[in-house]
């Protein structure tokens, strides 16, 4: 298949939701050295489809993610979306630390992109109550962001993000300050929103346990310059198990894989 | 060690206690034999002397009005003055704080003009405006209201007195606002001037807010100053002039009380009411 690039504009199948061509991105460090962040990318996502990024800190996970967002630009080749995946409207980002507006309430928090757009404050605060309820969050629209766990922040982000209804949700490690067990339930949450709503996630995370509980897709990185040593897809069926054979031989080879580029 | 920490505390409870009550209370108890005892009034008034002027805030003095329509001149052109300095500022200030360029082409200016003291301006500003005052900016000699007593010599003084403060904490208050905002705003579909009004204000509040009690802690001793200067014949620093002239050493240390307790006053009252919109301070996360 042959596709258009254009870049951050329209791709020619409507089978991909977003696309990356020969991408290749480097940046200067505060040494002054020329770092290779990202070289020769080719990448392509499905509509709906779930991909975690794995690999070691520094891999130039993050720049792609910003590359998808827009944020950031690409040194060399281009990024596309398709067609009905607005840039400015349809594409959500989950940080890591951050994530709430800490002058804002709870429920203000998540309604702000509805606010963004110009919907009318009734309409918002209702939309952010019915979202909050749905990442088990109900009772707490009145509380200030320092209020709430770490767990529970996530929550609230990841309900801001969905309250623009992103067609593209890009998350950065989001569950990579939690404890274990709150990590889970996130994890749990996570995969049943993107079991009902169907949009695209690119997933950020260096443990490769998460990659493969979340994951349709799992991408591998090599580090500096950053490039995809596999692209391991999961056909294990949901909700994933830890327990199953297929599972722990599949970490175990993205192990080894990282092993051997990271010794 | 229990029982030591404990006493610490009750130690401690009981200084403040006495720091409000015992202490000022010896002070003014010291001040008033030694008054009564010196006898010489003109130049060191008793306690009870000065009470009498505070007590009276109505009466007239020198056909110049009283102690509370002086002050009340004061606070007005205050009040006047630092709504301009903080309008000005904290726009200029967010601009600065948050486009580069034009940062790098003001700052020198600024850095410049700011250490001079406003007082300084003064002279200048009165030559330039005579006395015109607020009321001629409406295209009136007298409107027979208090604008007739708020110069624009002196308004431009408490605007230079207030105006740098701000601007230095806004421009700071906003470079310093977490990146991360910035994009969690803009993934969220924020366009730069939402950017502007619903991320880099709230985030730089805190910052602005420092600014504008400390600007309005200058402006009030801005005024007292510019009020002394020789033309100005209403306020509450004009007063304090005419009274030590006269030798009326009690109405003297009675505007003195009064300045001190406006200022403070002023102090809490900003802090008041900005204090529900800084809340989330220092409680990031």
């Amino acid at each position: 298949m042959k596709m258009k690039i254009t870049p951050n504009k329209i791709v020619g199948s409507d089978r991909i939701a977003l696309s990356f061509n020969d991408v290749g991105k480097g940046y200067t460090s505060d040494s002054g050295t020329q770092v290779a962040a990202l070289q020769n990318i080719n990448l392509q996502i499905d509509h709906g489809q779930f991909v975690t990024l794995v690999g070691a800190t520094g891999c130039g996970k993050t720049t792609l993610l910003n590359l998808a967002a827009g944020i950031d630009t690409p040194a060399i080749g281009a990024i596309s979306l398709a067609e009905d995946i607005c840039p400015k409207r349809d594409v959500a980002y989950v940080f890591q630390h951050y994530t709430l507006l800490p002058w804002l309430k709870v429920e203000h928090n998540v309604a702000f992109g509805l606010k963004m757009r110009g919907i009318s404050r009734k309409q918002r605060i209702n939309a952010s109550g019915d979202l909050l309820e749905q990442v088990g969050l109900k009772g707490y629209e009145k509380a200030w962001p320092h209020e709430l766990s770490g767990g529970m922040r996530q929550r609230a982000a990841i309900a801001q993000a969905l309250a623009i209804n992103p067609k593209l949700l890009l998350m950065d490690e989001p569950f990579g300050a939690l404890d274990s067990s709150t990590r889970r339930d996130l994890q749990t949450m996570l995969g049943n929103l993107h079991r009902d709503r169907k949009m695209t996630i690119l997933f950020v995370t260096h443990s490769i346990d998460e990659a493969l509980i979340l994951g349709d897709r799992v991408i591998v990185f090599s580090e500096q310059p950053g490039r995809i040593l596999e692209d391991h897809k999961i056909f294990l069926p949901r909700p994933r198990m830890r327990s199953d054979d297929a599972f722990t031989r599949q970490l175990l080879h993205i192990y080894g894989l990282l092993a051997e580029t990271h010794p | 060690m229990h029982y030591l920490r404990n006493n610490k505390h009750y130690l401690h409870g009981l200084m403040r206690r006495m720091g409000w009550t015992a202490i000022p209370l010896l002070l003014l108890i010291i001040w008033q034999v030694s008054a009564m005892r010196l006898g010489k009034p003109w130049l060191f008034p008793t306690v009870t002397r000065v009470l009498v002027q505070l007590v009276h805030p109505l009466r007239d003095h020198y056909a110049s009005g009283s102690l509370l329509s002086n002050a009340l001149i004061s606070i007005f052109r205050v009040v006047i003055g630092f709504v301009t300095a903080s309008l000005a500022g904290i726009i200029l200030g967010i601009l600065m704080g948050s486009v580069r360029w034009l940062r790098s082409l003001l700052e020198p200016m600024v850095e410049i003009i700011r250490p001079l003291s406003p007082i300084a301006w003064l002279p200048f500003a009165i030559a330039v405006f005579k006395l015109n005052t607020l009321s001629h900016l409406f295209g009136l000699d007298y409107s027979r209201t208090i604008l007739d007593q708020v110069q624009l010599g002196m308004l431009f003084v408490i605007f230079v007195g207030g105006f740098f403060p701000i601007l230095i904490n806004t421009i700071d208050g906003v470079a310093g606002v977490r990146q991360n905002y910035i994009l969690l705003g803009r993934s969220l579909g924020a366009n730069s001037a939402q950017i502007f009004i619903h991320v880099y204000l709230p985030a730089a509040l805190p910052m602005i807010l420092t600014g504008l009690r400390h600007a309005l802690a200058r402006c009030w001793m801005v005024i007292i100053a510019a009020e002394m200067m020789a033309g100005i014949d209403s306020g509450i620093g004009y007063l304090l002039v005419y009274a030590a002239d006269n030798a009326a050493m009690d109405l003297v240390i009675a505007i003195m009380v009064i300045i001190g307790t406006i200022g403070a006053g002023l102090s809490y009252f900003i802090r008041w009411i900005m204090r529900p919109f800084i809340r989330w301070h220092g409680q990031e996360v």
